[in-house]
C-alpha cells in the first residue's frame, strides 16, 4: 500500500479536509438530485383513457390515496385522509396529460405504483398504438401493468368502481387478476401481452372487458329466460356497478371483437391458462338441466397444424374435471353411464371451442392463443416465419377441436340425491 | 448598611483581579521550590525532575519536522534515563549502602507504600548480621512474609559464626521456606521484584539479594463474562490478576508445547505483557513479528490490552478492528489450538487474539460446542444481523426517497400516510432516531446502576410511543431503526459492533445522496478496502478472499469432524487438526469425512 | 509493506476464475445482447455458445504457446523478444489503447442505465465520477485487490443473473425460441464471429499469465472462466427470448434492466429491478478496473515504468472524459457496436495470437533455448 504513504506526507487535517471535500462536494452539488419523500408524490394507481374529439384523449386518474395506519385518535382506522375522486385531463399524449394535470394536482403524479390501465372501447377501435407509446418508453411504466378495455367510456367505469371489500384502491387490480384467472371468465393482460400481439408476428392480444352494469341501479331483474355472460348486462342486483367479464379481442392495436365470460372460459382452456376454473354444462340426458364441473389444469391444449392449403388445425384440450352439480339427478357413477357422460361432454365442449376459434382465427383473423406456435417450428428462420401469410391462410382453414374430458370423481358424494318414491 | 453598601459600591468601581490568580499552577513559575523538596527533610537526590528540565522546548523559533522529531526523542530519552539512574549497577556489599540506594529509588521517606523491616538473622555469636526485607504494603502477603521470611530468619534461625556460611545460597538452601525465591544481584531486577509484590531480601555483606514470591494483593476472583455471554459453554472469564489469567488458559490447554514468554512494555511503569502460542503449531514468523512490534513500543506507561492493541494494530485508521479482544478463556485456548497468538497485558481482563479474520470476529465462542445444524443457523442470523445493522437505515433512506416503487402498494401507502405529519425528510428523521438510539446505549452503559432501571421507561418512552405520537417520526420508522439496533447488538464483537454503528451513518449518507447507487458504490469501494487490509501479514478477508482451501468455518459452521485442517492463512506448522476421518466407527460420517479430506 | 509488494503479485487460481467470469458476464447488461439479438433473433443464444467454443480452443492455444515457449513472460515482454522494443511499445499502445476504449464504453453505457433507470434527474457527470472514483480506487489495489474483490463480489453476479432468469418464470413462452436458426445459420454464425471479442479471455491470459500463482492451472481456470460465462450468457439470452419476442429483443440497449423490470410475482414480488442496481455496480466496477489495470499495466511495461500506479489517475481522467464525449446516447451504442464489438476480435484474438506464434517460429528457428532468462531478473522487479 505504497500509495498511501503521499497522503500520509500531508498533515494530517489537510488529508481530512480532503476526504472530507471528496464526500461533501458530490452531496453539495449533486446530492438529492432525484430525491422526493413520498409525501410530495401523487401516485396513480388506475389510469383510464379515453378518446376525445380531434385526436385528443380524455386520461383519468384515480390517485391513490395515504392511509393513516396510527389511526390516533380522531381520525379513524385505515380511513384514507381525503377523497377520493378521480381527476380527467385532456392531453394529446398521457405525458402531456401528466404535465397538465401538475396544474391542478399538489404533488408530483408518477405513475410507479400503477395498477390498471382501462381503454375505453371507442379509443381501441381506432387503435392504441399512438398512446401505448409513452408506456413502453417511459420507465415509470412497466410492461406488468394489468390494460383492460372499458365498454363506453373508461372514465365512467372507474367513477363508478366501488369495491365490494377492498379498501385500499391498489389492492383492487390485484385481486381482479387473481380472480379472473382463478375463474376464467375475463383473461389477464398485461401491457406486455398486448405489444407482443401488436410486434410478434402471427399473434395477438384479448383484454378484460369492463362495463357498467345496467342493472345494479334498478330494483329488480328483467323478465326473460336467457342468461348473460357478457359485462354490462349480466343479471344482478347490489354490490359494484362494474362487471368485468368477458374479452377484447385485438387484432394488431385495434379491437375487433368482443367474447362473453363464458366464450373467455374456454378460450383460456384453448389457451391452455385456466387452472381452476367451473363450467356449466347441459345434462346430456336432460338438456335443460347443467352439470358443473371442475377443472383441474392437466396438461396444456396441443396444437397440430398441418402447412398445407387448406390448412389444417386439430387441437386435442385434455382435462380433468370433478362433478361438483348434477341437476337432474341422474346417476351417471356407473362405467358406462360415465363413459357415455364424458362423450357428450367432449362433443359439447369440443362443439363449442370448435366454434369459438373459427370465430376467432376465420372470422375476427386474429390469432390469440396464439396457434401460430405450433407453426414457429415448422420453420427454420425467422424471415420464412414472418413471411408466411398466416393470416390469410386461416380463411379458410379447417379447424377439429377434440376436447378430452375424464370424469375423476363426482364430487364428495357419488350417488346423487333422491326423493322417495 | 451604609457601609455594606459603600463597600458595595467600591467594589464596583475598583479593578480586582484576584479572583483571576491560580491558586496553583503546573506551569513554570520562577517563585515556585523545586518540586522534589519536601518539608523539612531534604534527601540527597541524584534525580532531580525539575520541571523546567522536563517540559519541551518552549521557544518559539521554527524548527524543521525532523529536528523536533529528533530533540523529543532525545529529550524522552534523557528523562526516561534519569528516571531509573543508578538501577544498572550491582548491588552493593554493605548493607547500609543499601538502604540509602533504596531510599533514593522509592524516594523514601514521603513514599509511605515502601516498607523497609530491619532485622536481624539469628546467629549465635557476637557479631550481629544485619538484614531487611523489602516489599510493598498492599501488595503483598503479610503471613506468608511474617511466617515464611522474618519468623524463621529470626527465631528459628541459629547460625554459629562460621562467616563462608554467610551467603545467600545458604539462607536459600537452609533457611528460607518461601516457595519461590531467586538470587538478583542488579538494582534494576530488585527495584522491578518489589515493585511487583514479591519481598526482596537484603544481607549485610552479601553482594546480592534474594526475591521471594510473596504476592498477595486484592483481586476480583474469576467470575462470569460481562460481554460475552454464552448458553451452552463455560461461564468463567478472565478477572484482573495476570496470572490468574494465564493459569485459566493452561488449566484448559494443557500441554507442555504451550509457551508464555512475559515480556515488560512501559519505560515509567512496567507492565507484563505475555505472549501465549503453542511451539510446534504456530508459526515461529508470526510470534516473531508479536515479539517485534511489542519490543518496539516505546512508552511510559501501558495499562490495558486496549492501550496496547491501539500501538500494534495494522491500521489504526480503520473502523474494522485488528485484533480480536476476548475476556473467555475457552477462545483463547481454542484459538491457540488453531495457531493463534494471545496476548495477556498487565492487569487487563481482556485478552488479544492475534490475527484476525473479519468472519471469526462474527463467530462465538459458543458456536463450536453446538451441534452444527443450529450452529449453521446461529451464524447465519448473525450475517444477517451484521448486514441489517449495516445497511438497513440507508436502505430504507434510499428506498423511500428514491425508490418508493420497490415496496409493496400498500406498505407504500401506509409509510406516506404515516409521514404526513411528519415534518422532516426521513433523512433527519432515521438521524434523529439514531441519535436516540445511541443516547440510550451510551446511557446504559454510562448511568449508576442504581438507577439503571430507568433508562429502559425513558427510552422507550421516547422513542416507541411519544415521538410517534407528536409527530416527530413515523411509526414504520421506529421498527426500522429499533430492528437495526436489535441487529447491531447481536454482533458478537464490541470493536466491530462500533465500527458498524459508525460506517452506518456512511451508508445512511450515500444512500440519502445517491440511493441504491451510492450504497452499492459506497459498498464496493468499502470491500476493496478490506480486501487490502491485513491483520499481522494476514489478509483480513482470509480465507475468502484470497481463497485457500480452508475448514468450513467461516460464513457458515462445517461438521466438527470434517473440519480437519488448522485455517491454512496461519500457516501453522501442523496443519492438520484431526486425523482425515475423526468418527472412523460410523459409516455415514465416514464417508463425508473422507470426501472432505480428500477436498482440501 | 514494501517488501511484500515488491514481489511480482500472485493471484489464486480461483479469484483469477472468478475475475474472467465478471469480465466476461458483465457484457449480459451492456449492448451485446441487443447486438447479437440483432443479428441472431430466436438463435441469438446459439452466438455465445460458438464464440465461446471459439474462444475455448484459442485460448487452449495461445496457453500452449505460451507455456511451451514463453514461461512466465507477458505479451509485451514477448513481443520485446520478437520485434524489439519499438514493436513492443506500439503491441502494448494497440492493447491499452483498446483497454481504453473499452472502459470508455463501459464507464458511458454504464452510467448511462444508472441515468436512465434509476437516478434520471442527477447529472450524468455525478454518476460517472463517483463511478470511476471507485474503479480507480480499485484499481489501485492491483490485480491481486481486483481478483479478491471479483471473487467476493462473483456470488452477487451468480445469485443475480440466476435470479433475472428464474424469476421471470410466469412469462416464459418457449415456443418463443422457435423457429430454431433464427435468422439462418449463416448470419448466425457471422454474428458469432463478430461479436466473440467480448470473450478477452484470450488478451487477459495474455497479460496476466505471470501473475497466475499456479501456471499449471491456468488451462483449468480458462476452461471453467469460459464454461461458465458462456453458461450464464446462454441462459440470460435464452430467458430474454422466452420473455420477449424477438423483433422485439434488439429494440433496447439494456436486457437485463428490462428482464429484471418483468419480475412480477404476485403483489410482493414485483417492481424490484432497483435491487439489481447491486449486481450491476458491483460487477461493471470489476470489469472496468480490469481493464483499466490492463491499459495502465501495458503502458507501464512498454515503457519500463518502475511501477504503474501514478499513472492511474491519469488514465481514470481519461477514460472519464473519452467516455463523456459521445453527444448521445445513439452514439455511444453505435461506437462500441461498429468498432469495439464488431472489430475487437482482431485486437482480442488475432494481434495476440499472432505475436505468440511469430516468436514461437522466431524461437524454433533460433534454436528454441530459454535465452530469455536473463531479462526475467530485471523484470520481477516491477510491481503488480
Amino acid at each position: 500500500m505504497r500509495w498511501m504513504s503521499w497522503l500520509h506526507k500531508w498533515p494530517r487535517v489537510t488529508k481530512w479536509a480532503a476526504v472530507g471535500w471528496m464526500c461533501g462536494v458530490p452531496m453539495l452539488i449533486g446530492g438529492c438530485y432525484d430525491r422526493q419523500e413520498l409525501e410530495q408524490q401523487a401516485f396513480v394507481s388506475v389510469l383510464g383513457i379515453d378518446a376525445a374529439p380531434g385526436n385528443l384523449i380524455d386520461c383519468t386518474f384515480r390517485i391513490a390515496q395515504p392511509i393513516n395506519p396510527s389511526g390516533g385518535g380522531s381520525k379513524g382506522g385505515m380511513e384514507p385522509l381525503a377523497g377520493k375522486e378521480p381527476v380527467t385531463v385532456r392531453a394529446r399524449s398521457i405525458s402531456e396529460a401528466m404535465v397538465i394535470a401538475g396544474g391542478s394536482i399538489e404533488r408530483t403524479v408518477t405513475f410507479s405504483h400503477l395498477s390498471l390501465i382501462v381503454f375505453g372501447s371507442d379509443l381501441a377501435k381506432k387503435g392504441i398504438q399512438p398512446y401505448i407509446e409513452p408506456l413502453t418508453r417511459y420507465r415509470e411504466f412497466r410492461r406488468t401493468v394489468p390494460v383492460s378495455v372499458a365498454v363506453g367510456q373508461a372514465k365512467d367505469v372507474i367513477d363508478a368502481f366501488q369495491p365490494m371489500l377492498d379498501t385500499a384502491i391498489t389492492r383492487i387490480a390485484d385481486g381482479v387478476a387473481l380472480v379472473s384467472q382463478r375463474t376464467g371468465v375475463a383473461p389477464v393482460c398485461r401491457i406486455q401481452d398486448l405489444i407482443d400481439g401488436m410486434e410478434n408476428p402471427h399473434e395477438d392480444a384479448i383484454a378484460p372487458l369492463y362495463s357498467l352494469n345496467q342493472y345494479v341501479k334498478g330494483s329488480q331483474l328483467p323478465e326473460k329466460p336467457v342468461l348473460s355472460y357478457e359485462a354490462g348486462t349480466v343479471e344482478r342486483l347490489g354490490g359494484n356497478p362494474v362487471d368485468w367479464m368477458g374479452a377484447a379481442v385485438f387484432r394488431g392495436d385495434k379491437l375487433v371483437d368482443t367474447l362473453t365470460g363464458e366464450d373467455c372460459i374456454y378460450l383460456r382452456l384453448l389457451q391452455g391458462g385456466v387452472h381452476h376454473a367451473t363450467l356449466n354444462l347441459s345434462d346430456p340426458e336432460e338438456p335443460s338441466r347443467d352439470i358443473g364441473l371442475e377443472l383441474h389444469k392437466e396438461r396444456p391444449a396441443e396444437y397440430r397444424v398441418s402447412l398445407t392449403n387448406p390448412v389444417k388445425i386439430s387441437a386435442a384440450v385434455p382435462m380433468d374435471v370433478d362433478v361438483i352439480n348434477i341437476s337432474s339427478s341422474r346417476n351417471y357413477v356407473d362405467p358406462k353411464a360415465r363413459a357415455h357422460l364424458e362423450q357428450e361432454l367432449d362433443k359439447q365442449v369440443s362443439t363449442r371451442m370448435q366454434s369459438l376459434l373459427k370465430r376467432l382465427l376465420v372470422v375476427d383473423q386474429t390469432d390469440v392463443v396464439p396457434v401460430s406456435k405450433a407453426v414457429r417450428g415448422q420453420f427454420e428462420t425467422y424471415q420464412q416465419f414472418a413471411a408466411f401469410p398466416w393470416e390469410e391462410h386461416l380463411q379458410n382453414a379447417r379447424i377439429n377441436v377434440r376436447a378430452d374430458i375424464h370424469v375423476r370423481r363426482f364430487g364428495v358424494q357419488t350417488e346423487p340425491v333422491q326423493q322417495r318414491a | 448598611m451604609d457601609m455594606s453598601f459603600t463597600g458595595a459600591l467600591k467594589r464596583l468601581l475598583t479593578v480586582d483581579d484576584s479572583m483571576l490568580d491560580d491558586q496553583f499552577t503546573l506551569a513554570d513559575d520562577d517563585s515556585s521550590e523545586p518540586a522534589d523538596t519536601y518539608g523539612e527533610t531534604p534527601q540527597p537526590e541524584t534525580v532531580n525532575f525539575t520541571t523546567a528540565e522536563n517540559k519541551t522546548d518552549t521557544s518559539k523559533k521554527p524548527v524543521s519536522m525532523r529536528t523536533f522529531l529528533r530533540r523529543a526523542t532525545r529529550e524522552y530519552e534523557d528523562a526516561v534515563e534519569k528516571a531509573h539512574v543508578g538501577q544498572d549497577d550491582g548491588i552493593e556489599c554493605d548493607i547500609d549502602e543499601m538502604k540509602r540506594r533504596l531510599e533514593r529509588f522509592f524516594h523514601l521517606p514521603q513514599n509511605k507504600d515502601i516498607v523497609i523491616r530491619e532485622f536481624r538473622v539469628g546467629v549465635e555469636s557476637k557479631s550481629p548480621w544485619r538484614g531487611m526485607a523489602v516489599f510493598v504494603d498492599g501488595l503483598s502477603d503479610k503471613n506468608v512474609i511474617n511466617s515464611a521470611i522474618l519468623e524463621p530468619l529470626m527465631i528459628l534461625t541459629h547460625v554459629s559464626e562460621e562467616n563462608p556460611r554467610r551467603t545467600l545460597e545458604y539462607v536459600v538452601e537452609k533457611l528460607l521456606p518461601g516457595n519461590q525465591s531467586q538470587i538478583v544481584d542488579k538494582w534494576s531486577e530488585a527495584v522491578a521484584n518489589i515493585l511487583t509484590g514479591s519481598t526482596v531480601l537484603f544481607l549485610d555483606r552479601c553482594n546480592g539479594a534474594l526475591v521471594i514470591e510473596t504476592k498477595g494483593w486484592e483481586h476480583r476472583s474469576v467470575s462470569t463474562p460481562q460481554t460475552e455471554n454464552v448458553v451452552r459453554g463455560s461461564q468463567d472469564a478472565f478477572t484482573e490478576n495476570f496470572r490468574a489469567n494465564t493459569g485459566l488458559v493452561r488449566a484448559r490447554l494443557r500441554t507442555e508445547h504451550l509457551v508464555t514468554e512475559i515480556h515488560t512494555v512501559g519505560n515509567l511503569a512496567r507492565t507484563d505483557v505475555a505472549i501465549m502460542y503453542i511451539h510446534g503449531v504456530t508459526n515461529p514468523k508470526l510470534v516473531r513479528e508479536v515479539r517485534r512490534r511489542i519490543s518496539q513500543i516505546d512508552v511510559d506507561f501501558i495499562l490495558d490490552s486496549g492501550m496496547l492493541e491501539q500501538f500494534i494494530e495494522d491500521r489504526p485508521s480503520m473502523l474494522i478492528p485488528q485484533v480480536m479482544a476476548t475476556e473467555r478463556p475457552d477462545r483463547v485456548a481454542a484459538s491457540l489450538a488453531e495457531g493463534y497468538v494471545a496476548l495477556f497485558v498487565g492487569n487487563s481482563t481482556y485478552c488479544l487474539i492475534v490475527p484476525v479474520v473479519l468472519w471469526s470476529l462474527v463467530h462465538s465462542s459458543e458456536d463450536s460446542n453446538i451441534r452444527f445444524l443450529p450452529g449453521t443457523f446461529m451464524r447465519l442470523i448473525r450475517w444477517i444481523a451484521l448486514l441489517t445493522a449495516l445497511l438497513l437505515p440507508g436502505l430504507y433512506v434510499a428506498v423511500t426517497n428514491y425508490h418508493s416503487e420497490m415496496l409493496p402498494t400498500d406498505l407504500m401507502l401506509a409509510i406516506a400516510g404515516s409521514r404526513e405529519q411528519v415534518p422532516f425528510p426521513v433523512v433527519v428523521e432515521v438521524l434523529l432516531m439514531e441519535f436516540a438510539i445511541e443516547l440510550i446505549r451510551e446511557a446504559g452503559i454510562r448511568i449508576p446502576s442504581v438507577i439503571g432501571p430507568t433508562i429502559g421507561i425513558v427510552g422507550a418512552l421516547i422513542i416507541g410511543q411519544s415521538a410517534v405520537q407528536a409527530g416527530i417520526v413515523s411509526p414504520l420508522l421506529v421498527i426500522v431503526v429499533a430492528t437495526t439496533a436489535l441487529a447491531s447488538f447481536t454482533v458478537p464483537n464490541y470493536e466491530l459492533s462500533m465500527g458498524i454503528r459508525i460506517m452506518r451513518f456512511a451508508f445512511l449518507i450515500a444512500g440519502a445522496v445517491l440511493g441504491f447507487y451510492g450504497i452499492a458504490i459506497l459498498f464496493v469501494v468499502y470491500v476493496v478496502r478490506l480486501t487490502m487490509l491485513k491483520s499481522f501479514g494476514v489478509p483480513i478477508l482470509s480465507p475468502i478472499a484470497p481463497s485457500s482451501g480452508a475448514s468450513r468455518d467461516v460464513l457458515l459452521r462445517g461438521p466438527l469432524w470434517s473440519m480437519n485442517k488448522r485455517p491454512s492463512f496461519l500457516y501453522p506448522l501442523r496443519s492438520w487438526r484431526q486425523k482425515p476421518m475423526s468418527r472412523p466407527w460410523s459409516a455415514p460420517t465416514r464417508k463425508s469425512a473422507g470426501k472432505e479430506g480428500g477436498e482440501t | 509493506m514494501s517488501q511484500s509488494a515488491r514481489r511480482n503479485a500472485k493471484v489464486p487460481g480461483s479469484e483469477m476464475t472468478a475475475m474472467l467470469i465478471i469480465f466476461v458476464s458483465t457484457n449480459a447488461f451492456l449492448t451485446y445482447p441487443r447486438y447479437i439479438s440483432l443479428s441472431g433473433y430466436e438463435a441469438a443464444w446459439m452466438e455465445p455458445v460458438f464464440s465461446g467454443m471459439l474462444t475455448l480452443i484459442l485460448f487452449f492455444l495461445v496457453e500452449h504457446l505460451l507455456r511451451r515457449y514463453f514461461k512466465n513472460l507477458d505479451i509485451v515482454e514477448v513481443s520485446k523478444e520478437v520485434f524489439g522494443r519499438f514493436g513492443a511499445i506500439l503491441i502494448a499502445l494497440l492493447f491499452s489503447l483498446y483497454f481504453l476504449c473499452s472502459t470508455a464504453a463501459v464507464m458511458r453505457e454504464f452510467t448511462e442505465n444508472v441515468v436512465s433507470t434509476v437516478l434520471p434527474s442527477t447529472p450524468i457527470l455525478i454518476v460517472g465520477a463517483v463511478f470511476m472514483f471507485a474503479v480507480g480506487y480499485i484499481v489501485y489495489g492491483g490485480i491481486e485487490g481486483i481478483c479478491r474483490t471479483a471473487f467476493i463480489f462473483l456470488p452477487i453476479l451468480l445469485v443475480g443473473l440466476v435470479a433475472v432468469c428464474l424469476l421471470t418464470v410466469n412469462w416464459w413462452r418457449p415456443y418463443m425460441l422457435l423457429p430454431l436458426w433464427g435468422t439462418g445459420p449463416e448470419q448466425v454464425l457471422r454474428g458469432s464471429l463478430q461479436y466473440s471479442s467480448i470473450f478477452a479471455n484470450v488478451l487477459l491470459l495474455t497479460i496476466i499469465y505471470p501473475h497466475v500463482h499456479d501456471t499449471s492451472k491456468m488451462r483449468r481456470i480458462g476452461f471453467v472462466s469460459i464454461v461458465v460465462s458462456t453458461l450464464l450468457l446462454v441462459g440470460l439470452m435464452l430467458t430474454y427470448h422466452m420473455v420477449f419476442p424477438a423483433s422485439e429483443t434488439g429494440k433496447t440497449s439494456f436486457a437485463l434492466y428490462r428482464l429484471a423490470r418483468m419480475i412480477h410475482l404476485g403483489p410482493f414480488f414485483q417492481r424490484l429491478e432497483s435491487i439489481f442496481i447491486f449486481l450491476w455496480v458491483t460487477a461493471a466496477t470489476v470489469r472496468m478496473a480490469v481493464t483499466l489495470w490492463g491499459c495502465s499495466y501495458l503502458l507501464g511495461k512498454a515503457f519500463d515504468w518502475p511501477t504503474y500506479r501514478p499513472a492511474v489517475p491519469a488514465l481514470v481522467l481519461l477514460s472519464f472524459s473519452l467516455g463523456m464525449w459521445p453527444e448521445n446516447w445513439i452514439q455511444v451504442i453505435n461506437f462500441d457496436g461498429t468498432y469495439l464489438l464488431r472489430w475487437g476480435w482482431i485486437v482480442v484474438f488475432a494481434v495476440p495470437i499472432a505475436v505468440l506464434s511469430i516468436g514461437a517460429m522466431v524461437k524454433l528457428m533460433r534454436g528454441g533455448g530459454r535465452f530469455h532468462g536473463g531479462h526475467r531478473g530485471r523484470r520481477r522487479m516491477q510491481r503488480v
